[in-house]
């Protein structure tokens, strides 16, 4: 018994000394890998710029924080290839993200956590509208400016934050600024409306009812569903009857794909020209519905196509293989209008930046950009964009500009 | 209001009413076998109508190979229920009830986790196809859900009076007792019921599905009025059902442009309290 024991305690050191100097040659790997890294990097330091974006990844509204970061992801690579020249010295930005999940109290957090720890010049995001109004005080109590990609309750930028800036039209600013250019390319005289029975449905009827009548267009019909309605035959032929000039249909995608397939049932497209909230500007409707349902059909748009967008697009496709959506515009177009901000200001101080923000002036795929203080209708707004938005047709599955 | 308006209405409810029928008949079966109003059906609506959704989408099937697939779906989740479940618990009817909730809910929900609970729209060649009469459009797809409907009210008929499987069915539902003691295979019975039940059921959904979405909230509203049609028909009534369906369907349409839209789902349960108040063995039904 005994000789064998020794032998085994043996072995048994003599493994243990094998492990230590296997230990010994990683560690001497190890430093010297870390000295090399350290030598060639530390000669040419690389300055960047930290910016924090807070979106939904995960969640209900995960699609628009995902589209959100395919647009800042191609707007980063293409401003980090050349850099950002600030007083002669070349940077380059980084992007933090956290996700919020739609949850306001995950957006504040979110948000305290790249200022205070992160220490981001600025701010993008986020997407829900709830989730704006808890970033938006904190961007005005730390004094970092923040854009916020498309939220779009009104109470965003009314009354507002300083240092809060949004690009985009609000809900209340879509109609005044939409309404002209519907009345002078498809001049009706009637109009019928078909809306989801919610806040957003009632308040997108209310606001366009209001500015329509006073281009004298008469308001025919006026009906709510409920959320995940599948029928919609009363209320198309009550519409049929009514024999409108143009309807108005409001909700989400699928319920907007069967609106519009049973309107092709009743045979009342495209005798009654049907517009679509923004939502029927997308192509997801084009995909649900398909191309002959939706053809010579309306929508009010965020963006309508232009060589640039069909340049972002064909990089989408390529990047991601996903098909354009409006968020990935103004993902795209929030790091460029915050960058130009950086460049004009010179500093990376977040309030000098702010009043780059203040009184800068861009052209976006979206829109000419530019923050203002306002009043519409008694309501006022600040640091709040109006480019008017775009009513577009569809042709064999394609978006096409009317106005 | 146009006599156009008028059509469509009409057109429209009586394939609403025909959807409404094949529920109701499935229902009307298994309650008079069993005595036992099968809520699990609205789940196997659901279900069925996600196989030839999916048998469209991602295996290419044609619309028409689409339906029976929904159909064999429909039927084997059926008997299974059956053999699983309702057997062990036919001695208390009320546990079943309690189960066949439970199994309606479970399945909803099973679509919600796996499905999403996001619409999908299902594409079929026969809902483009637009036809004319006397200027009034009706699609195919609805003279379809009309044809089928009433094919299937004849073969079910034929089927329970002229098979030996059909009449040992309809002496179950007279007395189970007796019909047992004559010598009628009461599981075969039992299976054959749930078979039929789910079939019904698996190709309204079917039918229905390309004009509406499929979606996991899809199988309440046509469960409910399955169960009013019941009621209203008359217990084990066929042609009750049939009837029931259209008045139904036509009440819901004709009132919904009316009288109201908000009520287009109240008039279905207006009638089931009157029809309880007034004649609660139903239009069809025996005392």
């Amino acid at each position: 018994m005994r000789p064998r024991r020794q032998k085994i305690i043996k072995l048994r050191r003599k493994a243990e000394t094998k492990m230590t100097a296997i230990i010994l040659v990683v560690i001497v790997v190890v430093a010297i890998a870390a000295a090399v890294y350290y030598l060639q990097f530390a000669r040419k330091p690389v300055k960047t710029i930290k910016i924090g974006y807070v979106a939904p990844f995960t969640g209900p509204a995960a699609e628009f924080g995902t589209n959100g970061w395919r647009g800042i992801s191609i707007a980063l690579e293409e401003i980090n290839e050349e850099g950002i020249n600030i007083g002669g010295a070349t940077y380059k930005i980084e992007i933090i993200r956290y996700d919020d999940r739609c949850e306001p109290s995950e957006a504040a957090a979110a948000a305290r956590r790249l200022i205070l720890e992160d220490k981001v010049v600025a701010l993008l995001g986020s997407h829900c509208s709830s989730c704006c109004m808890a970033v938006a005080p904190l961007c005005d109590e730390y004094k970092v400016p923040g854009i916020t990609i498309e939220c779009a309750a009104d109470a965003v930028t009314s009354p507002g934050h300083e240092y809060y800036f949004r690009m985009r039209p609000s809900m209340g600013l879509m109609a005044p600024l939409i309404t002209p250019v519907i009345v002078e390319k498809l001049n009706p005289s009637t109009v019928a409306f078909i809306a989801v029975d919610d806040d957003y449905g009632r308040s997108f009827v209310e606001s366009f009812k209001t500015e329509l009548s006073k281009s004298n267009v008469e308001t025919v019909y006026e009906a709510y569903f409920e959320r995940g309605t599948t029928d919609y035959y009363p209320y198309l032929t009550s519409i049929k009857s009514a024999n409108p000039d143009i309807c108005f249909y409001v909700g989400t995608t699928p319920e907007g794909a069967l609106i519009l397939s049973q309107a092709r049932e009743l045979d009342m497209i495209p005798g009654i020209k049907f517009i679509g909230s923004e939502e029927m500007g997308e192509y997801e409707l084009v995909k649900l519905a398909g191309n002959e349902t939706v053809e010579d059909t309306y929508a009010i748009s965020l963006w309508a196509p232009n060589p640039k967008i069909e340049e972002l697009a064909a990089k989408v496709k390529e990047k991601f293989n996903a098909p354009m959506h409006y968020a990935i515009v103004f993902g795209y177009d929030a790091l460029y209008v915050l960058v130009e901000a950086i460049k004009k200001a010179q500093s990376l101080d977040p309030v000098a930046i702010k009043n780059a923000l203040d009184t800068i002036e861009y052209d976006g795929l979206e829109g000419h950009i530019k923050f203002e203080d306002f009043e519409v209708d008694g309501v006022q707004y600040l640091n709040q964009g109006r480019w008017v938005p775009y009513l577009i047709v569809w042709h064999n599955g394609d978006k096409e500009l009317v106005g | 209001m146009t006599s156009e308006i008028i059509w469509i209405q009409l057109f429209n409810g009586i394939t609403l009413g025909v959807i409404y029928a094949l529920m109701g008949m499935g229902l009307t079966l298994i309650w008079s076998i069993a005595d036992l109003p099968d809520f699990s059906q609205g789940g196997i609506y659901i279900i069925s109508a996600y196989s030839a959704y999916f048998a469209i989408i991602l295996l290419n099937f044609s619309y028409f190979f689409a339906i029976p697939v929904a159909i064999i779906t429909g039927m084997a989740i059926s008997v299974t229920f059956e053999r699983l479940l309702y057997t062990r618990l036919r001695a208390s009817p009320n546990a079943a009830l309690l189960c066949a909730i439970a199994l309606f809910f479970l399945l909803e929900n099973i679509a919600v986790y796996l499905w999403t609970p996001k619409a999908k729209i299902m594409p079929s060649p026969t809902k483009d196809m637009i036809l004319y009469f006397a200027g009034i459009p009706v699609s195919f797809q609805r003279i379809l859900i009309i044809i089928v409907g009433v094919v299937l009210f004849i073969v079910i008929n034929v089927f329970v009076k002229k098979t030996k499987i059909g009449k040992a069915i309809m002496a179950t539902a007279q007395d189970r007792e007796a019909a047992a003691l004559m010598g009628i295979n009461l599981e075969k019975v039992y299976i054959t019921t749930w078979a039929l039940g789910g079939a019904l059921t698996a190709i309204a959904a079917a039918l229905i599905s390309p004009l509406y979405a499929v979606y996991p909230g899809m199988g309440t509203l046509p469960l409910l009025k399955g169960l009013v049609v019941v009621i209203l028909g008359g217990m084990g009534s066929f042609i009750g059902a049939l009837v029931a369906g259209l008045i139904l369907g036509l009440i819901e349409t004709f009132g919904s442009v009316y009288i109201s839209v908000a009520y287009q789902h109240g008039f279905a349960f207006i009638i089931l309290l009157l029809t309880l108040v007034i004649r609660p063995q139903g239009l069809f039904g025996r005392r």
